[in-house]
């Protein structure tokens, strides 16, 4: 389990005021039927569950946002972004559970790993928002992909050549060719 | 001995002499033209059905087939070293090349691997002729699914050891692409290869030649 901070967007006095009462509030929202495995709540209650929390590229990512809080006056929430999300998420009310709202984010595809922050807030009123923030980590592929050159080869093909046997043939030849040409030149002075 | 004679005498030294002297050049496996080698993951085709095709579902590879250079070989399952290294297929094997299981089958979406030997100790191996590849030359990979992967070859690269490019090699893509890998880029006693001979290539439609 994870806590970040949280980050009430506005009137950040007025949230942190009702913190107690929210701190209350949540001690008693009914418990979320998913496991959380990723989990973190804002001063005023608002939270986002992550299920899985640690995923690969393409993956997808189911979201349980709490917006319960008797302290929200209109309790929908924004939409749940994060750069390792193909778009922002919409959430969608879940049934019978009032102030909690669900959504299914993908990952993108060609995300770097590391850890990223998911974001989004409920609104406390038409002018202020609380924020709620979880972290997904996006695995690393080191297990996956090679490192580095291949050893290939030993060498048994490559032949670096013989220079003194280069010339040595070289001088035999030149011997057999002079003799050939003088050779010729007599054959032709007859 | 009569003109005749000796003018044949004259020709056979003259020929033992350049036999003698061509034993002594030496030979190496061939290597890729560098000018020709773009510097980017470019991917290449002249022709529709050589637009990269879309992925198939993964599938084990049992062969390859490079039908410019006489390649024929079966597959065997490469894993990494502790330091992450690819560990080659056994040297003692000539005509044996080997794909990396952990990664990519060819023919799926991503970077397929397949290294080979370029000799052993005897000689000449299965990839020897690796370098010799140029764009447009054809790769087939026989698949346990039935179906041949074939893919056209883009570039042929030559990247010395000490600074192989990780990213563009083994580096994740959207494509079904293949990457074959040899020893190449000189060798030096001692020190051995200097360098990997890779040619890269894109999975097309094409039927296997």
């Amino acid at each position: 389990m994870r806590r970040i901070p949280p980050r009430p967007t506005r009137r950040r006095a007025a949230a942190l005021a009702a913190a107690t009462a929210a701190a209350t509030a949540f001690a008693l929202a009914p418990a979320v039927a998913l496991a959380p495995t990723a989990w973190a709540s804002g001063v005023n209650g608002a939270d986002i569950t992550l299920s899985p929390d640690t995923v690969d590229p393409g993956d997808t990512v189911g979201l349980i946002v709490n917006c319960s809080s008797s302290y929200f006056g209109t309790p929908n929430p924004t939409m749940v972004s994060s750069l390792a999300f193909v778009t922002a998420v919409k959430l969608h009310p879940m049934p019978g559970q009032a102030g909690f709202f669900s959504g299914a984010a993908t990952v993108s595809h060609d995300v770097k790993p590391g850890d990223y922050n998911v974001s989004g807030a409920c609104q406390v009123t038409n002018t202020s928002l609380s924020g709620f923030n979880a972290t997904v980590t996006v695995k690393g592929h080191e297990h996956e992909h090679p490192h580095g050159p291949v050893h290939t080869g030993v060498g048994g093909s490559v032949d670096p050549g013989n220079g003194t046997q280069v010339a040595f043939g070289l001088g035999i030849a030149g011997l057999g060719g002079g003799a050939l040409y003088w050779s010729r030149r007599r054959g032709g002075q007859h | 001995m009569g003109p005749a004679g000796r003018r044949f005498v004259a020709r056979a030294v003259l020929v033992l002499g350049l036999v003698i002297a061509g034993r002594g050049v030496g030979s190496a496996p061939p290597q890729p033209d560098a000018s020709a080698v773009s510097s980017d993951n470019g991917v290449y085709w002249y022709s529709d059905e050589d637009r990269p095709a879309p992925p198939l579902p993964a599938s084990k590879p049992l062969r390859v087939r490079i039908p410019s250079i006489g390649v024929d070989a079966p597959l065997t399952a490469l894993s990494l070293d502790s330091g992450g290294q690819l560990r080659p297929p056994p040297e003692s094997r000539k005509n044996l090349a080997g794909w990396f299981a952990d990664g990519t089958a060819p023919g799926s979406a991503g970077p397929a691997i397949i290294a080979g030997h370029v000799d052993n100790a005897h000689g000449p191996a299965v990839f020897y002729g690796l370098g010799a590849l140029q764009r447009g030359d054809t790769v087939d990979v026989l698949r346990a699914d039935r179906r041949t992967a074939v893919f056209l070859v883009d570039d042929v690269a030559v990247f010395p050891k000490n600074a192989f490019p990780d990213q563009r090699v083994y580096g994740p893509t959207p494509l079904a692409v293949l990457r074959l890998i040899t020893c190449g880029g000189g060798y030096r006693a001692g020190q051995g290869y200097l360098g990997n001979v890779v040619v890269f290539a894109h999975l097309v439609k094409r039927q296997p030649s």
